[in-house]
């Protein structure tokens, strides 16, 4: 039915003041946020002392840490080499669906291989994988959640790209992934297990990469993570004199920035410290800095580089990846994000007349009136009507 | 008859694509332009009607003017521009469609032995009536179409005055037609016209169906001449028809030429009518007054009011009792008081005969009747050419002429009605007078009054018509124009002429072109009732071939081989 | 005659009417159709439609948008792009005739093409066949067209017919199609003009 439009439009004016006092609330936070940054970056070590205490004593913490870079400085991007390989790995999937007939998942992973200074077209390459049964049911007959199949994707990402690699291509490579570069963010995996063993598999698959010199990034568009403030957060609970209250809102990192990322420079690294229950022994160690992907001064886009610990102790090579990141952004220009990824994303997505063509492959290969392919719900039924 | 269903031998040079009976039908020529000249004589087949017709006019088209305008031969490669303009470059003709014959269905066909009974006989060509459909082939004429139309030559009354100009077939005069109205020669001078003229009079003579009295001003016809242009000989009618031929000159003396006279033409004074001399008013400058007085003269003299009139004289006196002096009794004046006429009219009238009186051939009493003579040659069968000698003048021409006609009419009058009577068994032999020089005597001035308008007006019911021979047709008054049959022009340069050549014929606008753009000499245009449908032709040449073709192989020389075939006794196996 | 081997593949139909359909190609085969050239669908029972290339679209593609306005471009990616992204290049066919049991008529199909059809280029044997019966009378359906440059389409298909004719031994055919123009296009100055023109430029090259 059409919306009740003039009931809406009642409130619309109440919203957006709502919308603009939230900002500049957010802003006026962000200011002084901003002040107290300046306080506590000014001895790194200081700060990362107060940091490795907590660390000790807390067991929930995500939070940026400094490392040996300064964190006032903003960092220009060094030349870019001729020569070079750059892989991009994206992904989409098929996440199996109650209300369907049939129960199913499918994989999606689009790669891009670059040889810049070749003058040669990319490589492409598309893998589409159905999940096998086990995959989607589990013991307990629980179907699969979003997160779940968003968790072997990534996985799947990680491995065919490193498949990729072949020792034909041009040094240095770097990898890149959408997304942060450790996998157990998702919240609502199920199966937990597996999730464990995702994560040990990305951290073996990074040692690897690290022993053939092999350099990897997640890239993240438009970051929400306050991983600063919780910093700051840490600085003032331990080190500031009167106790303040905590803050009612959450910053993000983004926002506290502000502008002190010049047009192409980057933030000085910091590692990300990462504490859960269930955490495994060994653990990709990942670091992170703030790239400025715009060329305008004052309207700054910052999006976030994650890189393994191992390269951020490399300055040459954090500068590499910053190079070549923001390079590859660029190429579109009115709306920066690496062109790479984008395409690896274009090969990757499913459309929904593949996505009803690969439910009817499946169906035909079962006997007409079988029960497996039970009848779509009532309710998926009706909204599928016109 | 022959089968015209069949396709005539010519190729179609052409398809019908629009007009009607009122403007004339337009076609698409099919062939150059060269090959079709104004005047051509084509067949137009459509359903099975044959229709004959005239090209009066051609004219360049093009889908586009634009195609026109433009070299497209040097804008485009060449077989482009070659075959873009024959698809959009064309020559339509102007046809006037003036016949048309009803060939019947094919002989075949299941619709033909009705129309069979219909028409028992071939049925002949016919004025045109409706026309052809779009898209019916247009074709030049052929030898056996034009016969059709023309009749085949005889060289008797069908007799070949030409042939057609594109391709040369012979084109025929039906000669007992053509003296059934009177008719005329029209052009200008140095066109040709006197050739035309001795040829149509050859071949009248020849064909024998009418006599000829040929006033003769210039000695063209009688005698032998030579060509002013290309000084050849000229035959003339006496020396080729000698036996027929009455050569007779006005007054004693009279030679044509150096050949002489059959017999000679002296006038009695009792011949002249007063209204023979009321016909010379405007020459003789007469007064209104003239006709009372020649009246007078008439009532008081009778028939020889003329001799007794020059026997008057002007201004004789005497002395009377009383000393005066009056009129002398042998005095116009005398005779003007006695008669109540006017003495100084009389007198005046007098002085201005006396230009007659004095001509030498008006004589009391001649040694033989040379008008009788005339005459009775004609009504035998005979030709009489009239030559005037040295009496060439205007007034000797007009005076004469008249004088001889007005007999002549009269002779005829009366046989016709003899014969309508049944006094007579013996139908008028048919007379045709030919006059030279006719706007002299035909022109609007005259004409009411001359004997020659009476004639061209209603003397073809009494069996005697005109044959008109003028270069300036414009003068000849318009309803003595408009009766003539039968009109075969040479070059015209003047539109008036033009004009009045085709006065009285109607729809014959396309003509007036091809009148003007005739070849002197060569080409003249025939038109008018005597013949079926105009056409422009080229005409005959009047030379030796000509006599060898009138009077047939007698006259040619044969070869031995001839004579023994005609003999029965060659060696020739057929 | 070995018809099908050397016939190249060229794209998939996008969407048809009777006299006209559109085909999508991927760009590297973009070498392969020219303006002009035959074309021909085969459907599903066997028939065949025959049509002539009008116009080759390059459709605005949003990344490629983006890439155009960007500052400068790696040549490594204006070749993916050319090679590897399947820009959504239209081929326009307009159809000049149709064949049913190996009987080939220049009348418009009694049906369009249904999607999905493969789109053949014709070889020169079927082009020569094609374009010499019926007096060239496929030409009309040519000049049906209102927005397009027709001189120029004329133009291109009659040089790769008159060449294809030539090597097969036939130098008529390439005038009488020039004449088979000239009647159909008389009655319009500026259309047989231009078409005209741009022949003559074309013999004289």
């Amino acid at each position: 039915m059409p919306l009740n439009y003039a009931s809406v439009d009642k409130n619309a004016s109440q919203y957006a003041q709502q919308a603009q006092d939230w900002l500049l609330e957010c802003k006026k936070i962000a200011g002084q946020l901003n002040t107290l940054y300046d306080e506590a970056v000014s001895d790194p070590e200081r700060l990362r002392q107060m940091i490795e205490l907590v660390q000790e004593s807390k067991s929930n913490l995500y939070l940026a840490k400094p490392l040996q870079e300064d964190p006032l400085r903003s960092y220009p991007a060094p030349t870019l080499p001729d020569n070079y390989t750059l892989l991009s790995a994206d992904g989409s999937q098929i996440v199996p669906n109650r209300h369907r007939a049939l129960q199913f998942g499918l994989i999606n992973v689009g790669i891009l291989t670059v040889s810049f200074g070749s003058g040669q077209p990319p490589e492409m390459k598309l893998v589409s994988e159905l999940l096998d049964h086990k995959d989607i049911i589990d013991e307990d007959n629980n179907l699969a959640s979003e997160d779940d199949i968003a968790l072997l994707r990534d996985m799947r990402e990680r491995t065919l790209i490193r498949d990729q690699i072949t020792p034909q291509l041009t040094r240095p490579i770097l990898t890149v992934t959408d997304g942060p570069l450790d996998i157990f963010y998702r919240s609502d995996i199920q199966d937990k297990k597996r999730a464990q063993t995702a994560q040990r598999q990305v951290y073996q698959l990074d040692q690897q990469l690290q022993q053939e010199g092999i350099l990897s990034a997640g890239y993240i568009d438009k970051p929400g993570s306050s991983m600063l403030h919780s910093m700051l957060e840490i600085y003032k609970e331990v080190g500031v004199e009167p106790k303040q209250e905590a803050d009612k809102r959450r910053i993000s990192d983004r926002l506290l920035l502000g502008t002190r990322i010049k047009p192409g420079e980057r933030s000085a690294v910091f590692e990300i410290i990462s504490k859960q229950r269930n955490n495994p022994l060994n653990r990709l160690r990942v670091a992170f800095f703030y790239l400025n992907v715009s060329t305008v001064e004052d309207h700054p886009w910052l999006a976030r580089v994650e890189i393994p610990y191992w390269i951020s102790q490399q300055q040459e090579l954090v500068g590499l990846i910053h190079a070549v990141l923001f390079a590859d952004a660029q190429v579109l220009d009115s709306h920066p994000y690496p062109y790479s990824l984008h395409r690896a994303h274009e090969l990757a997505v499913v459309k929904q007349a593949e996505y009803e063509e690969i439910e009817n492959l499946l169906l035909a290969k079962f006997p007409e009136g079988s029960e497996i392919t039970g009848y779509r719900s009532n309710k998926d039924f009706l909204k599928g009507l016109k | 008859m022959e089968d015209h269903n069949l396709l005539s031998q010519n190729p179609t040079i052409g398809y019908v694509i629009s007009g009607g009976l009122e403007a004339n039908l337009n076609v698409r020529l099919t062939v150059p332009p060269q090959e079709v000249q104004e005047g051509a004589f084509v067949i137009i087949d459509s359903n099975h009607w044959r229709f004959y017709g005239l090209v009066t006019d051609l004219r360049l088209t093009a889908i586009d003017e634009q195609y026109a305008i433009q070299l497209n031969s040097q804008r485009f490669a060449p077989h482009l521009a070659e075959y873009l303009n024959k698809q959009t470059l064309f020559t339509d003709l102007a046809v006037m469609p003036v016949l048309m014959k009803d060939n019947g269905p094919d002989i075949t066909s299941p619709e033909y032995p009705a129309w069979r009974l219909e028409n028992t006989d071939d049925p002949a060509p016919m004025p045109v009536k409706t026309i052809p459909n779009h898209h019916a082939p247009v074709k030049l004429a052929d030898q056996a179409d034009i016969a059709d139309i023309f009749g085949e030559e005889d060289n008797k009354t069908i007799f070949r005055v030409g042939s057609t100009r594109e391709q040369g077939h012979p084109v025929c005069l039906n000669l007992d037609k053509f003296v059934q109205r009177s008719s005329g020669i029209f052009g200008t001078t140095g066109s040709g016209k006197s050739f035309l003229a001795r040829m149509i009079l050859a071949g009248l003579i020849h064909a024998d169906h009418a006599s000829t009295l040929i006033f003769d001003m210039h000695n063209e016809y009688g005698p032998d001449t030579t060509s002013s242009d290309t000084g050849n000989a000229v035959f003339g009618l006496k020396g080729k028809f000698t036996n027929k031929v009455r050569l007779v000159g006005l007054g004693a003396g009279t030679k044509f030429g150096n050949m002489p006279s059959d017999f000679n033409l002296e006038i009695s004074h009792s011949d002249i009518t007063t209204e023979d001399v009321l016909q010379l008013t405007q020459i003789l400058n007469l007064k209104e007054t003239s006709a009372t007085t020649l009246d007078k003269l008439e009532n008081d003299f009778h028939e020889n009011w003329f001799n007794e009139f020059m026997k008057m004289n002007v201004g004789g006196v005497v002395e009377n009792e009383d000393g005066k002096m009056e009129p002398a009794p042998d005095s116009v004046a005398f005779w003007a008081r006695q008669a109540g006429i006017h003495p100084g009219a009389a007198e005046a009238l007098r002085s201005k005969l006396g230009r007659l009186f004095n001509r030498p051939y008006l004589i009391d009493a001649p040694a033989s009747n040379g008008l009788k003579a005339i005459i009775t040659a004609l009504q035998d069968k005979r030709h009489v050419v009239l030559s005037f000698g040295k009496y060439d003048s205007e007034l000797d021409y007009l005076l004469v002429t008249n004088l001889i006609t007005r007999k002549i009419r009269d002779a005829w009058e009366q046989s016709t009605e003899d014969f309508h009577s049944g006094k007579s068994k013996v139908e008028p032999r048919p007379l045709v007078v030919v006059v030279e020089e006719a706007h002299k005597l035909l022109n609007r001035e005259m004409a009411s009054q001359t004997i020659f308008s009476t004639i061209a007006r209603e003397m073809r019911k009494y069996y005697v018509t005109l044959l008109i021979i003028d270069q300036r047709p414009s003068q000849i008054y318009d309803e003595v124009m408009s009766q003539l049959g039968t009109r075969i022009s040479g070059s015209l340069g003047d539109e008036d002429d033009i004009n009045a050549v085709l006065s009285g014929l109607p729809g014959r606008g396309g003509l007036r072109g091809m009148l003007a753009k005739l070849q002197p000499k060569e080409e003249v245009l025939m038109l008018g009732w005597g013949v079926p449908m105009p056409i422009p032709i080229r005409s005959r040449r009047y030379d030796q071939q000509f006599w060898i073709d009138i009077f047939g192989e007698e006259r040619k020389p044969k070869t031995k081989e001839e004579i023994l075939k005609a003999l029965g006794m060659s060696n020739d196996p057929d | 005659m070995n018809e099908e081997q050397t016939s190249i593949p060229i794209g998939k139909l996008m969407r048809a009417e009777n006299s006209q359909f559109v085909a999508g190609c991927r760009v590297r085969e973009l070498e392969t159709p020219a303006l002009g050239a035959l074309v021909k669908v085969t459907l599903e029972d066997q028939s065949q439609i025959y049509g002539l290339i009008t116009n080759i679209l390059i459709n605005d593609d949003s990344l490629v948008r983006q890439l155009v306005s960007g500052v400068s471009i790696p040549t490594e990616y204006t070749a993916d792009n050319r090679y590897n992204r399947n820009l959504p290049v239209e081929i326009h066919v307009l159809t000049v005739g149709y064949a049913q049991n190996g009987q080939i008529s220049h009348r418009l199909p009694p049906r369009p093409p249904l999607s999905l059809d493969v789109l053949h280029l014709c070889n020169s044997n079927e082009l020569c066949h094609f374009t010499s019966l019926n007096e060239q009378a496929y030409l009309r359906h040519i000049l049906r067209l209102l927005d397009q440059p027709v001189e120029e389409l004329l133009a291109a298909h009659l040089r790769q017919a008159k060449a294809a004719h030539e090597d097969a031994s036939d130098p008529t055919w390439y005038p009488l199609a020039c004449q088979k123009l000239i009647t159909l296009l008389r009655d319009d100055y500026q259309r047989l003009t231009t078409v005209l023109d741009v022949l003559t430029e074309l013999e004289r090259e």
